[in-house]
């Protein structure tokens, strides 16, 4: 029988940046134009396979707004085995928050991998962050990053492959 | 506070009964141990049964071991989750908010798991966050097209350098500190020697690329507190705040002999007038002082190009 674990991962970003777009297309393959702000959690799942075994990841896409933050995201993160940040590549404010995220998931104890996304790499002409600025941004925090959109659906797969990897290193 | 048991019992089913809220007793290893009798209707699921794990019934319990240690042991007050989305895909949307208590009676350690219906006041706030945000990216977009707008107004597309209009607007400044508080102020004005023949010998695409170098060649010559424009044509504009005449020559120098080393690996060749102007108490103005540098310029011109002329040295 296949052993199956599961492990629970946020994403983390400002409003807008794309995070659930980037679930979507991880989760239900697809992708919509439509933008529709997220309140709370909500939680989505899929099974990755590993050398070890199957990895059922639950994935937690937390509402990016302002009005979320402080303890009540604190209890969100609590539990998780891995996060990915996520800033919009077209909104140079989005890095910023980086910082942020990763002081909100040490400040509960939490010792997780992470990883840096900057999505919508697709919008070329729009861009304000540069692959340098986030390679910066992520060697900040010894962790690495990708460029994604969740639009083409490049690089989505490979980052949550890429967290799952880490999170099994770490065990 | 309630008077007696009855009535908080009483106040438990009326809630119970409204279909907001329902609760379950949880062991320690988060596997129920009673439900309320609307449990099972509320979370629209059948067959829940005692001894099973909440962790089946709601995924935002998976990997909550520690937390619910943690609310046991005191660590933290509670685990309160808020505004779930429970909706399955085809319902309509519905969200919960999950409370996670310690609960003590006849010393048996139990966690009180409170479900709330939030639903209604959920869809009020995503509607006024979605507005809020969609408020804000709007005015993101509105600063961005602004920035570019601004950069096209006051930047020169083929060079990059600021434009004339820039430099109508900030030389005038740099005069009045420089006379108010008595600092040198030099500025120099050039252009390449028949730019005309070269664009029409080589095509205006090189004659292009001749501006680029040497505007990179400026830029890479002078300090970062100078101040380099392209002020039309094949004139580029650089004022020296703080340098008089005999250092800013010096950077007039680099510039040229920059701009010769550049050009040795580019399809032609061509040089450059200077004409270079200080600010003295006789000079009154921006205005002034660019026209000093202006007609060194012509001199330089007149006295055979490929030179550096400076206003009040002639021979």
């Amino acid at each position: 029988m296949t052993t199956v674990i599961q492990k629970k991962i946020c994403l983390l970003g400002e409003f807008a940046v794309g995070k659930t777009s980037l679930v979507r297309r991880f989760v239900e393959g697809n992708f919509s134009d439509r933008y529709i702000s997220t309140i709370g959690v909500k939680i989505s799942r899929r099974v990755v396979e590993r050398a070890s075994g199957n990895m059922n990841l639950l994935v937690w896409d937390l509402a990016g707004s302002d009005e979320f933050n402080g303890q009540i995201q604190a209890n969100y993160l609590r539990g998780s085995s891995g996060a990915i940040i996520v800033c919009d590549l077209t909104r140079r404010e989005t890095l910023s928050g980086f910082q942020r995220y990763v002081e909100r998931i040490r400040a509960i104890g939490l010792e997780i991998p992470l990883i840096f996304i900057g999505n919508k790499m697709d919008l070329l002409e729009e861009r304000t962050i540069s692959a340098e600025d986030l390679q910066s941004a992520a060697e900040t925090f010894h962790s690495p990053y990708l460029l994604s959109s969740a639009k083409t659906g490049e690089n989505v797969e490979a980052a949550f492959l890429r967290l799952a990897e880490l999170i099994e290193v770490k065990g | 506070m309630f008077e007696n048991t009855a009535l908080a019992l009483g106040v438990l089913q009326t809630l119970l009964e409204h279909g907001k809220i329902t609760y379950a007793l949880l062991k320690d290893d988060l596997s129920v141990y009673e439900f309320a009798p609307n449990f099972q209707t509320f979370l629209n699921a059948v067959n829940i049964q005692v001894g099973q794990s909440a962790t089946e019934i709601f995924d935002a319990l998976i990997c909550s071991e520690q937390t619910v240690q943690d609310v046991l042991s005191g660590k933290i007050p509670e685990y309160r989750l808020e505004y779930i989305n429970f909706s399955s895909s085809n319902v309509p949307p519905r969200y919960i908010s999950l409370y996670i208590w310690n609960y003590r009676s006849n010393a048996q350690r139990r966690l009180l798991l409170v479900v709330e219906d939030v639903t209604s006041s959920a869809l009020i706030e995503q509607r006024a966050i979605q507005a809020h945000n969609e408020l804000r990216l709007l005015r993101i977009q509105l600063d961005q097209v602004n920035a570019r707008l601004q950069r096209q107004a006051l930047y020169d597309t083929l060079t990059e350098l600021p434009n004339r209009r820039y430099l109508d607007d900030a030389l005038p400044r740099y005069v009045e500190f420089s006379k108010r508080y008595q600092t040198p102020l030099s500025l120099m004005m050039m252009d390449i020697d028949d730019f005309k023949d070269l664009n029409d010998a080589f095509g205006h695409d090189v004659g292009d690329e001749g501006l680029r170098i040497l505007a990179r060649v400026i830029l890479e010559s002078v300090r970062e507190t100078d101040f380099a424009t392209r002020y039309g044509g094949d004139e580029f504009c650089v004022f020296f705040p703080m340098l008089n005449v005999a250092l800013s020559r010096i950077l007039v120098d680099k510039i040229k002999k920059a701009l010769d080393k550049e050009l040795e690996s580019f399809l032609l060749r061509f040089t450059i007038s200077v004409g270079v102007a200080a600010l003295t108490p006789d000079v009154a103005s921006a205005a002034e002082l660019i026209k000093l540098a202006d007609d060194a310029l012509y001199r330089a011109k007149r006295e055979g190009k490929n030179r550096i002329c400076i206003s009040g040295a002639e021979k």
